[in-house]
């Protein structure tokens, strides 16, 4: 806490000593509360604003401030801005206040005004203008003033000082303030007049003691008209902002309302204003500013001090739209008596002004003549000399200065321009030289000058002479004159008249400025000069530019080459058509070289269009965006139209998408159209997905064209449109759900039973002749709708499901054109596909046949993983009890499982049957050749189907099986032979197709015949008889395996033998001589019934005993069981 | 009462019963701080025939102007909108106030024609305000356009960071996104 300073107005307490006790209590509690606030910006600010009601509003508190006034103070710190524009309005109420305070104030104050904070700024300036005033006005009424006071109005002109700076801040609104304070200080530090609009608590320099020691009136007069220049020329400057154009207009208005004294240069100000408005207003901007300047005029004319400029108000009314009522209205009433007092005091004010000027003159010129006199009275030569050396740098010196304004040097050029001689004198060739700086310049021709001057004595420089020395030395004796300066233009005529000229441009430099812009102005070049005709003035407008165009060499080499393309693109952007188709024409003529400059004007048009550049002349006949537009599209078509290179039109073309700040939708279209044109198909499209890229807020929209492409009827272009989508999708992954949507639209439109119309529009843009019909699926458009969401497959599988949800409501046409056309992007995705498998294992109803699609693509070619196969199996146990399905993965099925679906897989057409066949002997597929991984063996194979139930499946197929598999001689040798053949004939019951395997073997392979007759041998054993139809396959057998089989059929039983033979009579005659043949310990074991039978004796009971065989055979063959372990015991002897 | 910004807003019409209390409904309901006024001498309000308007004091709350109405002729002024319009001013405040006798300082005044925007008064402080006239025409139609058009600006004000350096910039690019000529000044209170 600070200490307590006791107030220094103690004279007026007329609250008790309670009352200030209980103040202070509640403000601490605030503080308090206010110090340890922290955080929140809000909740200090409210209490800053409670603690500042407190003190300001309540008498009794008021004696508190002083203790608290530091620690409030200190939130001028706060990194809030909030907070400290509070602090701000806390100084300035306090301010109000009391302004003895000031002292305490100042510091924050100024601290504040340095803060990078606009809104704080602005705020302390607003507080600055009731500060100031409050200020002065205390010293010039306080008798008393402390030396802290006087302190802090030095600061606080410090304050002064930092905001006049501040209108030139960057800032609009800083500036706005800034004036608005100016015209505060104006108005404070000026005099009242008669005509001064009364204001109540007005403050004016009236109201300065003039033996103030703090404040000097004088000053601050001087400073008040200085900041009024400041303020005239602010308004007057060309790029100043509309809002501060309307503030500096009301602030001059102010200031001639309540001070006239300014009236004159007030209304000059306005005049020339509505001459020539700032060229940076918008053209609402500027009606806003007319509206402005006529609402202020009007206020102006209201005032009875602006009387005598009527005559320059009313006109200028009339030209900003008002009426003449309006007018009148605004007119003050006077009466006679007034009237006349006021023209004669115009009158007095304008013969006052002349009077003025002329008494300076006159003084001038007194003054000369009294040092001319002096100067003669004296004389001494070295004193003259020394004399001449100073006045001469004086005037060398004031000329220097002097040459620097334009007006006046020009003046003196033109003014001397009619003396020059006809032709160049030989001496100002032969000492002319040039200058190599302007400086350099003008250092030599204020030399001359100076010589000259001091010989004349005039000039400041004339002070010095006290002695005449002019009389007898001649300025042409001067040596510097003829030591060369570029002057040399007036070397030709009398120095006296170049003196007596000199010297009257001088004077009227001193003096009579507004004067010698008269005389300037006496040149009146529009009535001396008649307007050329229209058309010349064209012609002439288009040579200079040609000129421009042509010299292009010239600039380069002199280093403008920057420079005039700058001139160029302003030209081509600004002018009229020709001079734009004129300048379009040379860029034309040398593309590529000329790029630069397109681009130069590209940004032209584009500064226009955005309006960072902003011109007097508007294009306002078009859309704003139409000049940008039509340059853009002129010059790609111009390009593309071109008969240069394709890569030189691609190149250039490429660079103006690329580089242009603003693709339009024109150009665009244009991009689009190129894509028809064969050759920049590519590079248009490849252009489509750079900007798609390059330009975020136009992505979609370059997308949606991109990907109109990806249906176009032109295989090439698909390709490529299709080519730059993925592209997009894959490698910059944007937009990439845009890009499914569209290719879901797509194929959903497969959907419709016929191509719908939506579609056909879409695809209108295209004329070509396969898709003219558009009532049926043709292969072309269904591919068509797809393209996009297969090519998109491998890098989403999910997309799969899409798919599979289509496929399912199309026609059959389409879904076999989707089948063929899906094995690409499968092969892609592979069977580890996560989506894949998902679908194989949902298999959603319809999509069967898609999913079988699938399994067959992923496993050509490649062996199926175990989790794939896991899959199938489960699809084919659950939902899907298609046998297909499980032909692709037929070989990664356990041995039980072949053999379960074997009926089934036989049952398949020829062709599938044979496919399955293939695969399980491995000769499909390249990868199983090696055998590996057969889960079943050949051998095993072939009896499995033999032990097929001929029941479930018809018999014809079955033997078909069995003969695709024998076939095979190359996996089915004899030894393989051999083991099926073993178990086949340890099965129980024999399988049908027995016999003809046996046969089929011996046939193939004779070599079998040993091991056939021991199988035939064991046949007996097992009643082979019984089976009518292995029976019959037996004695065929038997037939074909003479001799061998004799020796088995020997040993029938007496009924079968002779069924035997009944069947087969060519058996007997080998059989009896086999019999023949046979030793005695052979023959022993032929019982005698059988050799009379072969001997042809009693064949009675053999009708008898054939049916007996039937009837069994037929029994048999029904009960036989079909227990799938028998026909798998074990391996045949002999076979390893 | 929270507000989306710190922007404060006066819209300012004539009578302070169409237009600019459409637009305060409308801002207000986005949670603007938003105040409106008139600036003519009485509030007039249409009466049954041209010559016949009616007239009352501003202050006069909008819930006796109903009952006023309401009494003369009821269905008359059911039908043409003007008790349904003042059914919703009452809602929102509770009588039409007077521009020139309010002595809040607002951010920026809205006005609702030329008229009023050219209505100045004289400037005692140095507290500047930007004045931005948007014409709308007196009837229901425009009125509820002229809100949304109100609120536009509003939002675009209030999504300045520094509003009296970027006005310039805002009243350009609503002018242009609205195809429509706003007048900007700024003056001091």
């Amino acid at each position: 806490m600070s200490s307590f300073i006791p107030f220094l107005d103690e004279s007026e307490t007329p609250f008790s000593q309670e009352d200030v006790i209980r103040a202070r209590t509640m403000i601490m509690e605030n503080l308090n509360n206010l110090i340890s606030a922290s955080g929140s910006p809000a909740m200090k600010v409210e209490l800053i604003t409670k603690i500042q009601e407190q003190v300001l509003k309540w008498a009794p508190a008021m004696k508190v401030l002083e203790e608290i006034i530091d620690d409030l103070l200190a939130f001028a710190l706060d990194v809030h801005q909030d907070v400290k524009k509070c602090i701000v309005t806390f100084i300035e109420e306090v301010c109000k206040q009391k302004i003895k305070m000031l002292p305490k104030v100042i510091k924050s104050l100024q601290l504040l005004l340095r803060e990078d904070s606009a809104m704080v700024i602005k705020r302390v300036i607003q507080a600055c203008g009731v500060i100031y005033k409050n200020t002065l006005q205390f010293l010039c009424t306080s008798d008393d003033v402390s030396d802290e006071m006087h302190e802090s109005w030095i600061q606080l002109c410090f304050i002064k000082a930092q905001i006049l700076e501040l209108i030139d801040n960057e800032n609009d609104g800083i500036r706005t303030n800034a004036i608005k304070f100016l015209e505060g200080v104006v108005i404070l530090q000026s005099f009242i007049d008669s005509d001064s609009l009364k204001r109540d608590n007005d403050f004016s320099l009236d109201n300065v003691p003039t033996t103030s020691d703090i404040v000097d009136r004088k000053k601050l007069e001087d400073e008040g008209k200085n900041i009024f220049e400041i303020l005239l020329k602010f308004h007057g400057a060309s790029h100043i902002s509309s809002v501060n154009l309307i503030a500096c207009t009301g602030t001059l208005c102010s200031i001639a309302k309540l001070r006239p004294s300014f009236m004159a240069q007030v209304v000059e100000a306005l005049k020339v204003l509505n001459l020539m408005y700032p060229p940076t207003l918008t053209a609402s901007q500027l009606s806003s500013v007319k509206k402005n300047l006529k609402m202020q005029f009007i206020n102006l004319l209201k005032l009875p001090a602006s009387f005598e400029f009527r005559s320059t108000i009313v006109p200028i009314l009339v030209d900003l739209g008002a009426s003449q009522s309006e007018i009148n209205r605004a007119l003050p009433r006077m009466d006679k008596k007034e009237i006349q007092f006021r023209t004669k005091r115009a009158h007095e004010n304008e013969a006052a002004r002349t009077a003025a000027k002329k008494a300076r003159l006159e003084f001038d010129e007194k003054r000369r003549i009294l040092q001319k006199l002096t100067a003669t009275m004296e004389g001494d030569d070295d004193e003259v000399q020394d004399q001449k050396n100073r006045a001469n740098a004086v005037n060398e010196r004031f000329i220097a200065d002097a040459l620097k304004s334009v007006e006046l040097t020009s003046y003196l050029v033109i003014s001397s321009m009619s003396k020059l001689p006809d032709r160049c004198p030989d001496y100002f060739l032969k000492n002319y030289h040039g200058s190599p700086t302007v400086q350099k310049c003008i250092e030599n021709i204020s030399k001359t000058f100076a010589q000259q001057l001091t010989g004349a004595k005039l000039g400041p420089g004339a002070k010095e002479l006290t002695i005449d020395i002019a009389k007898g030395s001649k300025i042409d004796d001067t040596p510097n004159l003829s030591s060369g300066s570029d002057k040399k233009d007036f070397e030709d005529f009398p120095r006296d008249e170049t003196a007596r000229k000199l010297r009257e441009t001088l004077e009227r430099m001193k003096g009579e400025q507004p004067k010698m812009k008269q005389r300037v102005k006496t040149l009146k070049l529009q009535e001396i000069s008649k307007p050329l005709h229209k058309d010349l003035k064209h012609q002439f407008l288009l040579d200079a530019v040609k000129r421009v165009l042509k010299c292009e060499r010239q600039a380069v080499i002199s280093g403008m080459g920057p420079k005039r393309k700058k001139i160029i693109s302003v030209f081509a952007s600004t002018f009229m058509p020709t001079v734009r188709a004129l300048i379009m024409d040379y860029i034309m003529e040398d593309v590529v070289k000329r790029l630069d400059l397109a681009f130069m004007w590209i940004f032209e048009e584009y500064s226009l269009l955005q309006g960072f550049t902003r011109y007097s002349y508007v294009k306002t006949e078009h859309k704003h965006d139409y000049a940008y537009n039509l340059l853009l599209t002129d010059l790609v078509t111009r390009i593309l139209n071109l008969g240069a290179e394709f890569r030189e039109r691609e190149s250039s073309i490429k660079r103006i998408y690329l580089e242009a700040p603003l693709i339009t939708d024109e150009s665009l279209k244009s991009l689009v159209e190129m894509a028809e044109i064969q050759e920049l198909e590519e590079c248009s499209l490849i252009l489509l997905k750079d900007l798609l890229i390059r330009r975020p807020p136009r992505e979609e929209m370059l997308l949606m064209t991109l990907m109109k492409f990806t249906v176009h009827g032109k295989t090439s272009v698909r390709e490529k449109a299709i080519e730059n989508i993925l592209n997009v999708y894959t490698l910059h992954q944007i937009l990439t759900d845009e890009i499914e949507n569209f290719a879901i639209k797509w194929i959903t439109f497969l959907e419709k039973p016929t191509p719908s119309n939506e579609m056909m529009k879409m695809l209108s843009l295209i004329d070509r002749d396969d898709f003219n019909d558009a009532t049926t699926w043709s292969e072309n458009i269904v591919k068509l709708c797809l393209n996009l969401l297969l090519n998109l497959l491998p890098h989403n599988e999910k997309l799969i499901h899409n798919l599979c949800d289509v496929y399912v409501g199309t026609t059959s046409d389409v879904k076999r054109i989707i089948l063929r056309s899906i094995e690409m992007p499968l092969k892609k995705l592979g069977m580890e596909s996560k989506e894949l498998l998902k679908i194989i294992e949902t298999c959603k109803k319809g999509t069967e046949t898609i999913v079988t699609r699938i399994i067959y693509v992923l496993t050509e070619n490649s062996i199926p993983t175990q989790e794939l196969v896991e899959k199938v199996k489960i699809l084919y146990q659950t939902k899907l009890n298609d046998v297909r399905i499980l032909i692709p993965i037929v070989n990664y099925l356990s041995k039980k499982e072949i053999i379960s679906a074997l009926p089934k897989f036989i049952k398949l057409n020829p062709q599938l049957m044979k496919d399955v066949f293939m695969r399980l002997l491995g000769l499909k597929t390249d990868s199983t050749k090696t055998n590996a991984a057969l889960s079943i063996t050949p051998a095993e194979l072939l009896v499995a189907i033999h032990a097929i139930d001929t029941t479930q499946v018809e018999l014809k197929l079955i033997v078909k099986a069995t003969s695709l598999c024998l076939a095979e001689n190359e996996i089915y040798t004899h030894e393989v032979l051999g083991v099926v053949m073993q178990q086949l004939v340890e099965m129980t019951p024999l399988p049908t197709l027995l016999m003809r395997t046996v046969i089929q073997s011996l046939t193939t392979y004779p070599k079998l015949a040993g091991f056939i007759t021991n199988l035939l041998q064991k046949l007996l054993l097992k009643q082979v008889w019984k089976h009518k139809l292995i029976w019959d396959g037996f004695i065929k057998c038997c037939l074909k395996l003479q001799p061998q089989s004799m020796g088995v059929l020997i040993q029938l039983p007496v009924p079968q033998l002779q069924d035997a033979l009944n069947i087969c009579p060519e058996l007997r005659s080998p059989l009896l001589e086999y019999a023949r043949e046979m030793n005695k310990h052979q023959i022993s074991h032929v019982s005698q019934q059988v050799l009379d039978l072969l001997l042809g004796s009693s064949s009675s009971n053999l009708g008898m005993s054939s049916s007996d065989i039937e009837m069994g055979n037929i029994d048999n063959i029904k009960q036989e069981p079909m227990d799938e372990g028998d026909y798998l015991i074990g391996k045949p002897p002999g076979v390893d | 009462m929270t507000f989306v910004s710190n922007l404060s807003v006066a819209v300012i019409c004539s009578s302070n019963m169409n237009r600019s209390m459409e637009a305060h409904h409308f801002l207000a309901k986005k949670k603007y701080k938003v105040r409106s006024f008139g600036t003519g001498d009485k509030v007039k309000l249409p009466g049954t025939a041209v010559d016949k308007p009616n007239v009352f004091e501003f202050g006069t709350p909008y819930s006796e102007i109903f009952e006023d109405l309401a009494q003369k002729d009821k269905n008359y002024y059911t039908q043409n909108g003007l008790l349904h319009m003042l059914d919703r001013n009452r809602r929102i405040k509770l009588a039409p106030e007077r521009f020139q006798t309010c002595t809040e300082q607002f951010d920026v005044l809205i006005t609702c024609e030329e008229r009023v925007y050219d209505q100045n008064r004289e400037s005692t402080s140095n507290v500047p305000v930007h004045v931005i006239n948007i014409d709308i025409p007196d009837n229901h139609e425009e009125a509820v356009a002229g809100a949304f058009l109100i609120d536009d600006l509003v939002s675009m004000l209030a999504a300045t960071s520094d509003l009296d350096n970027e006005i310039d910039e805002v009243c350009y690019s609503f002018e242009t996104e609205n195809n429509k000529n706003i007048l900007h000044c700024i003056m001091f209170y």
